[in-house]
C-alpha cells in the first residue's frame, strides 16, 4: 500500500498541471471546436514534463537542492528575480482562479451562488495548508483527484465512433470555422499548461518535504512516470467527451457545468455526483499546489525556512506569504471576475518564466557537482535542448498569438 | 573587498588595452589554518572572458550538454586564468596586470577542475 | 612561466560555488539565507575570504564548516533569523498550532 501511495506527489503535481479549473475547462473547449485534431499537444506535454521533472525530482534526491534554488543560483539574482517575479504572478493567477473553482464546484453541487462559497474556500485551503500533513494532503487530494477518471469511463459509455476519434488525433489542423491562428493559441496553451512553472516548483518542494535522498531515486522516478501520463489521460479524456457530444452540435464550451455534462449524460446522476466530487478535489488539489509554490518560490529565492516539515512558526515568513496570497485570491475573487478567464491572463506571464525557469533545470542535471554521477545522458539532453526551444519558442508566439486571435476567439 | 564590485571589472593589459573582465575568481582550500580546523579559502586567481556580457553558467568547466556549453562559450569569446601573482593592481575600475594579452594563458591550461 | 597551482587544496570557483547558494545552520540543518556576497581580504598575505555576506550581516570565514550543494555555517550568536523571528512573534505565533509539528 505504501508503493501505491507513494506516488501520490506525482499525481498530485500532475492534476494541477493538467486538469485544474483553468484546464478542465480549456481542455473542454478544445474538445467541443477541434475534436482531437490538438490531442497530440498534450501528448507532446506529457514527454516534456514528465523529462524536466525526472530532473528536478534527480537534483532534489541526490543534492535536497528544489529548482527555485537552482534558478537563482545559476542565472543570478537580477535574472533571478525576473524568473520569481513572472511564476509568482502566473502561480498567482492560477491560485485565484483554484480558489474560484472551488466555489464553482461548491455551486454546481448546491445550487448556492460561488461567491458566497468564496470565503469558505479559501479558509479551507488555508486551513488545509496550516494543519495538514504534506504527505497525508498529497494522498487525500491526488487519490480523490483520480476521481476525474470518470470521464474515461463516461467516453466509453457515450459510445463513441473510435475510428473517427483516431482519424481527428491523427491530424493535426484546424476544422471547420477555425484557422490557423486559433490553432496555434490553443496548442500553446495545452503545451504551456501541461509545463506550467509550478508544476516543478511544486514536485521538487515536495520531494524535500518527503525528505527524499538518493535512496528515493526510483520513488521519484515512478511519481513522474505515473502521474504525469495519468494527468495527460485524464485530460484526453475530457477533449474527448466534448468532441463527441459537442464537436458534432457544434456547440461552444464556456462553463463549468458544460464541462461535466457529459459525465451526466453518459452516466446519469452517480457519474455527475462522482465528477463533481473529482471536480472539487482536483481545484482543491490545485489551490494547495498554487498556494505552497507561491510560498516555496519566494522562500527558496530568498533563501528563507520555508516547508511544511518544520512547525509554522519556525518558518513563518513563508506562511505568511501564503496567507497574503489567499487573502488577496479571495478579494480579488469577490470583484466577481470570471476565475477561469484570471488563468487567460496569466499565459503573458508563463511565456516569459517558463524558458528562463527550465533552463537552470537543464543546466544543473548535468552538474557533477549536484547530481554526483547521475547526470543527464545525451539523449536526454537532446530533448532536453528541444523541449527548450519548443519552449522559447512557445514563449515568443504566445503573447502575438494571444492578441492576434483575441484570446482564442 | 567584495565578491560582487571585483566581478565584471575590466582587465587591462601591461598597454592600457581592455582585454575583458573578470568572470570568477579561483579560490583554493590551502590557505593559514583557522580556528575551526580548516584552511582558509586562498584566492588563486582570476578567471577572464574577453566579452564581459554572459555568465558562465558553470561552463568554464567540461560538464554538458555540449550545445549549450558550446553556446555559453561562443558568446564569451576567450577564456583566460590569471594567476593572482600576475595581477599587478586594483585600482578603482579595473584590474591591471603586467603581462600582454598574448602572454595569458588560456583556461583549459591549468589543473582541470 | 605559469605558477603551477597547488593542487593539495580543494579547488572552487567564487561565485559559481558560494555566491546564491542557501546557508545552512550546522546546529540545527536550519535555513539561513542565500549568500549575496564575498568579502575577500586582498590586502592579506597570501589573500584569502574573509567573510560571507547575507543581507546585513557578516559570516566570518571562520564560521564556514562545509561547502557543498549549500554551504553550512556555525550560527552561534549571529542573528540570521531577525526578520522571520520578528514575523513569527507579530503575525504567526497569534495563529493557533503555529507551534504545533504537522509530522
Amino acid at each position: 500500500m505504501k508503493k501505491v501511495l507513494g506516488v501520490t506527489l506525482g499525481i498530485l503535481t500532475a492534476i494541477g498541471g493538467f486538469v485544474d479549473i483553468g484546464d478542465l475547462v480549456t481542455n473542454a473547449l478544445v474538445g467541443a471546436r477541434f475534436g482531437l485534431h490538438l490531442a497530440w499537444v498534450v501528448i507532446v506535454g506529457v514527454i516534456g514534463i514528465c523529462l524536466y521533472a525526472e530532473m528536478c525530482g534527480r537534483v532534489v534526491a541526490m543534492s535536497g537542492r528544489p529548482v527555485f534554488d537552482l534558478i537563482r543560483e545559476r542565472l543570478g539574482p537580477r535574472t533571478g528575480l525576473l524568473t520569481l517575479v513572472a511564476s509568482f504572478l502566473v502561480t498567482l493567477l492560477t491560485l485565484i482562479a483554484e480558489i474560484g473553482g472551488v466555489a464553482l464546484a461548491f455551486e454546481l453541487a448546491s445550487g448556492v451562488n460561488y461567491l458566497l462559497w468564496m470565503p469558505l474556500a479559501a479558509f479551507a485551503v488555508w486551513l488545509v495548508i496550516w494543519r495538514v500533513k504534506f504527505s497525508r494532503l498529497e494522498q487525500v487530494f491526488g487519490l480523490m483527484g483520480l476521481l476525474l477518471v470518470v470521464f474515461a469511463v463516461a467516453l466509453f459509455k457515450l459510445g463513441p465512433d473510435w475510428g473517427e476519434l483516431l482519424h481527428q488525433a491523427t491530424r493535426p489542423h484546424p476544422i471547420g470555422p477555425e484557422d490557423w491562428s486559433t490553432y496555434a493559441y490553443f496548442a500553446i496553451a495545452l503545451f504551456g499548461a501541461a509545463m506550467t512553472p509550478y508544476e516543478v516548483f511544486f514536485f521538487s518542494s515536495g520531494g524535500v518535504e518527503e525528505k527524499w535522498t538518493r535512496r528515493d531515486l526510483v520513488t521519484a522516478r515512478s511519481n513522474v512516470f505515473v502521474g504525469f501520463p495519468l494527468g495527460g489521460i485524464l485530460s484526453l479524456a475530457i477533449m474527448g467527451c466534448t468532441a463527441v457530444l459537442f464537436l458534432p452540435a457544434g456547440i461552444q464550451v464556456g462553463t463549468l457545468g458544460q464541462v461535466t455534462l457529459p459525465v451526466a449524460v453518459a452516466l446519469g446522476k452517480i457519474g455527475l455526483a462522482i465528477v463533481l466530487i473529482g471536480v472539487f478535489a482536483a481545484t482543491f488539489g490545485a489551490a494547495l499546489e498554487t498556494a505552497l509554490s507561491c510560498g516555496y518560490t519566494i522562500a527558496q529565492y530568498r533563501g528563507w525556512q520555508w516547508g511544511k516539515l518544520v512547525r509554522p512558526r519556525e518558518a513563518s515568513r513563508f506562511h505568511v506569504v501564503m496567507i497574503v496570497c489567499i487573502v488577496l485570491a479571495m478579494l480579488t475573487l469577490l470583484t466577481s471576475v470570471d476565475p477561469v478567464l484570471v488563468t487567460e491572463y496569466s499565459v503573458v506571464f508563463a511565456a516569459m518564466a517558463l524558458p528562463l525557469t527550465y533552463l537552470p533545470i537543464l543546466i544543473v542535471a548535468n552538474d557533477p557537482d549536484y547530481v554526483g554521477k547521475e547526470t543527464n545522458g545525451p539523449l536526454r539532453n537532446a530533448f532536453g535542448l528541444v523541449y527548450l526551444a519548443l519552449l522559447v519558442v512557445a514563449s515568443l508566439a504566445a503573447i502575438p498569438l494571444m492578441i492576434i486571435t483575441k484570446g482564442g476567439q | 573587498m567584495r565578491l560582487n564590485d571585483l566581478l565584471g571589472r575590466r582587465v587591462l593589459d601591461t598597454h592600457g588595452d581592455v582585454i575583458g573582465g573578470v568572470a570568477d575568481v579561483r579560490l583554493v582550500q590551502d590557505g593559514p589554518m583557522l580556528v575551526s580546523m580548516q584552511r582558509a579559502l586562498r584566492v588563486d586567481g582570476l578567471i577572464v572572458v574577453e566579452n564581459r556580457a554572459t555568465r558562465l553558467f558553470g561552463y568554464e568547466r567540461h560538464v554538458g550538454p555540449e550545445l549549450l556549453r558550446r553556446l555559453v562559450h561562443w558568446r564569451l569569446g576567450e577564456v583566460w586564468y590569471l594567476p593572482w601573482d600576475d595581477v599587478e593592481d586594483i585600482t578603482d575600475d579595473a584590474v591591471t596586470t603586467a603581462r600582454s594579452r598574448t602572454d595569458l594563458h588560456r583556461l583549459e591550461d591549468f589543473a582541470r577542475y | 612561466m605559469p605558477r603551477t597551482p597547488d593542487t593539495s587544496g580543494r579547488v572552487l570557483h567564487a561565485q559559481l560555488h558560494l555566491l546564491d547558494r542557501q546557508l545552512i545552520d550546522q546546529a540545527d540543518g536550519h535555513l539561513a539565507g542565500k549568500i549575496d556576497d564575498v568579502e575577500l581580504d586582498l590586502d592579506a598575505d597570501p589573500p584569502v575570504v574573509a567573510a560571507l555576506i547575507t543581507g546585513r550581516e557578516r559570516i566570518t570565514a571562520r564560521r564556514i564548516a562545509a561547502i557543498d550543494t549549500a554551504v553550512t555555517v556555525v550560527v552561534e550568536d549571529l542573528d540570521l533569523d531577525y526578520y522571520d523571528n520578528w514575523v513569527e512573534n507579530h503575525v504567526i505565533a497569534k495563529i493557533p498550532g503555529a507551534g504545533d509539528a504537522t509530522e
